[in-house]
């Protein structure tokens, strides 16, 4: 060790100093505490020994000095003294002594004070060393969280639909605890929302929050039923989350006219549904365990049904808002929360949120507080992105043509649908492909079926004949030996218009596409036709039947 | 592509659900789905999963209509708008319940 010895009386330093040395010390000297004080800041020893009695600076003087040099690092500092009077040594100790020995010096007991306060300043570095860490890792900790919440916040809060059905209220706590609120629009147009509250805080919770929302996203696009949907994110958080980790949820789907609920629940608070007075009509308690717990084959999917009328309300909230704390420590509990469902508040919704605020009053809030209001009619949103204003200049004009021979023809799958692919491409197509699907697959059907394998429509008129038409077309399908399906597309702009023109010839004898007498709605064929002039701008059979053509057309002004 | 089929005992309701593509395809599998039904009160054609249909399906579904009679109810829901838009220009929103 570096030790310093702060002595005037030069046989005492010479006397410390030989016994140090001799226990393998480095001594550096100094004969006053104005001295001791610029030693110490040039050698920055590790333990100091202090006379207190000096002339220039006292001992008590230079301990002052080196303890505000020092700040918060520990060197000790031993007193050596012959003062006895309590005041002197509480004085000592008082500026940032650690320690006295008394004069005479004794060496057994100077050497055991060394290492005593030698073991006291390795602990000391330690423990401040553990410190700077902790103080690292607390930095990094917090940090995390901030991202959790901030990639939280807007990759979800972005994917929030607007629509006049859903109000939502999300207020997380400082640190992220897991909330989640996913709304989605069902291809049928139903509307789906998701409230889930993962175990666990910050980035761990954030993580399963992941996968969660990509296994609703994709289930809502498919349109699966609340029931797929539950075992789906059930599915996919089992095998994504570690075993202690899982997400109390509530799913519900409104049918595209507001009439019915559809509703799953799994460790979630009760559900409430009120009437348009804001009057609670039914509690609906969860049924099941929480998401990512049980097995594919345990998993049980069944759902509440609920015929809704029109107005009535549904919430979802998950458990921050009972469990809220005052700064008595006294919970919001279940009775205060259904106190704003008695049809006597003017706005649930609100006068609870309002409520829960001010019960916690300053009271930092513990946990995320989320809350869905689904109301009941008519799901009002755009189901699908609006078409991106597309400068007319950069549409183009193109040709497509294929000749479908025998090979294509007898493919399992429809030749069209490789085609609509094609089409899928176009940036203004893009969005009609479900009806320019339709048009192709009746036009090939026609030409396929009445054409090339010579049905009649006839065989149709009963429900046997109907079977019947199919298995001939499945056999002469199979037998047949030499025919072909020419397809032709060509798009053009004409001025704010998209036109697609298609043409389809087949090489068969044609049909009798318009002795037809016209359909009876209680016919169940020759709507084909009907269907298809209808969808298009205009639609024209030649060559005895073996040749259509036609026009689909786009708006392109909005 | 499937047909699912499922009944509630208790509603007399018989659902059909349709996966995939709606077409001549599963004019068998369709029939069967509710040929074997008796006294059911009501039939709902789930087409959630129903990415498109073409008039044949127009067709399965009033021979469907014409096999159980006026008395029993029968809704198609959840169309997608593609879907709802050929029944609607069939006019089938007389003789069916489309949600």
């Amino acid at each position: 060790m570096k030790i310093l010895i702060v002595e005037d009386t030069a046989t005492n330093r010479t006397l410390l100093t030989w016994i140090l040395e001799d226990n393998g010390h480095e001594v550096i000297e100094a004969a006053d505490g104005k001295e001791g004080v610029e030693q110490f800041k040039a050698y920055q020893p590790d333990l100091v020994l202090m006379d207190v009695l000096m002339p220039v600076m006292d001992g008590v003087e230079a301990t002052k000095q080196i303890r505000s040099h020092l700040g918060n690092t520990h060197v000790p500092i031993i007193f050596l003294t012959a003062l006895s009077d309590d005041a002197s040594l509480t004085k000592c100790l008082e500026v940032g002594g650690d320690d006295f020995i008394s004069k005479p010096i004794n060496e057994q007991v100077l050497k055991a004070k060394i290492n005593a306060h030698s073991r006291i300043k390795e602990l000391n570095e330690q423990l401040s060393k553990q410190n700077i860490e902790l103080t690292r890792l607390h930095q990094l900790t917090q940090q995390e969280h901030i991202i959790a919440k901030k990639v939280f916040e807007t990759a979800f809060s972005a994917s929030l639909l607007d629509s006049s059905n859903i109000r939502h209220y999300i207020s997380p706590a400082a640190n992220f605890n897991g909330d989640l609120l996913l709304t989605a629009i069902s291809p049928s147009g139903s509307l789906y929302g998701l409230v889930a509250d993962f175990t666990g805080h910050g980035l761990p919770a954030a993580i399963g929050a992941l996968p969660l929302s990509k296994a609703f996203f994709d289930a809502a696009s498919r349109g699966d039923s609340v029931s797929s949907i539950a075992k789906e994110l059930n599915h996919d958080l089992g095998e994504f989350l570690p075993d202690n980790m899982f997400a109390a949820a509530a799913i519900a789907e409104m049918n595209a006219n507001g009439s019915r609920l559809t509703i799953w629940m799994g460790g979630m608070p009760d559900a409430l549904l009120t009437n348009p007075d804001g009057k609670l009509k039914q509690t609906i308690q969860s049924r099941h365990m929480p998401l990512g717990i049980l097995e594919n084959d345990e998993f049980e999917r069944d759902c509440y049904v609920i015929n809704v009328d029109p107005g009535d309300r549904l919430y979802f909230y998950t458990d921050g808002i009972p469990e809220a704390l005052n700064s008595d420590g006294i919970m919001y509990g279940e009775k205060r929360l259904l106190e704003h469902f008695n049809g006597r508040a003017a706005d649930p919704f609100d006068s609870l949120i309002q409520d829960n605020i001010s019960f916690t009053g300053a009271q930092s809030q513990a946990d995320d507080i989320t809350i869905l209001e689904l109301i009941c009619k008519p799901v009002e949103t755009c189901p699908y992105p609006r078409p991106q204003d597309l400068a007319l200049s950069q549409i183009i004009p193109w040709n497509f043509s294929t000749t479908l021979t025998v090979d294509e023809l007898k493919s399992c799958t429809s030749p069209i649908s490789k085609i609509v692919d094609f089409i899928g491409n176009d940036n203004v197509l893009g969005s009609h492909t479900d009806y320019i699907f339709t048009i192709l697959t009746e036009l090939y059907s026609n030409a396929l079926e009445h054409g090339i394998l010579g049905l009649s429509s006839e065989i149709k008129k009963t429900d046997d004949g109907y079977l019947e038409y199919y298995e001939q077309r499945k056999v002469r399908l199979k037998e047949l030996q030499e025919g072909q399906i020419q397809v032709s597309l060509s798009f053009r702009r004409q001025s704010e218009e998209g036109i697609l023109a298609i043409t389809m010839i087949d090489s068969g004898k044609g049909f009798a596409f318009d002795t037809k007498p016209t359909t009876n709605e209680h016919d169940s064929c020759g709507r084909g036709l009907s269907l298809i002039k209808s969808l298009c701008h205009w639609a024209e059979y030649s060559e005895n039947g073996s040749r259509v053509d036609l026009e689909y057309r786009v708006n392109l002004s909005r | 592509m499937s047909i699912e089929r499922s009944i509630d005992t208790n509603k007399k309701t018989l659902t059909i659900a349709i996966d995939g593509r709606f077409d001549f395809e599963v004019v068998k599998d369709f029939r069967n789905a509710y040929s074997e039904a008796s006294d059911i009160e009501a039939c709902i054609v789930d087409l959630r999963a129903t990415e498109h249909m073409d008039s044949s399906a127009l067709g399965m579904l009033l021979n469907m209509k014409k096999s159980l009679g006026e008395k029993v109810n029968i809704s198609i829901i959840n169309c997608r708008p593609a879907i709802k838009k050929i029944l609607t220009i069939s006019r089938f929103d007389k003789k069916f319940e489309i949600e």
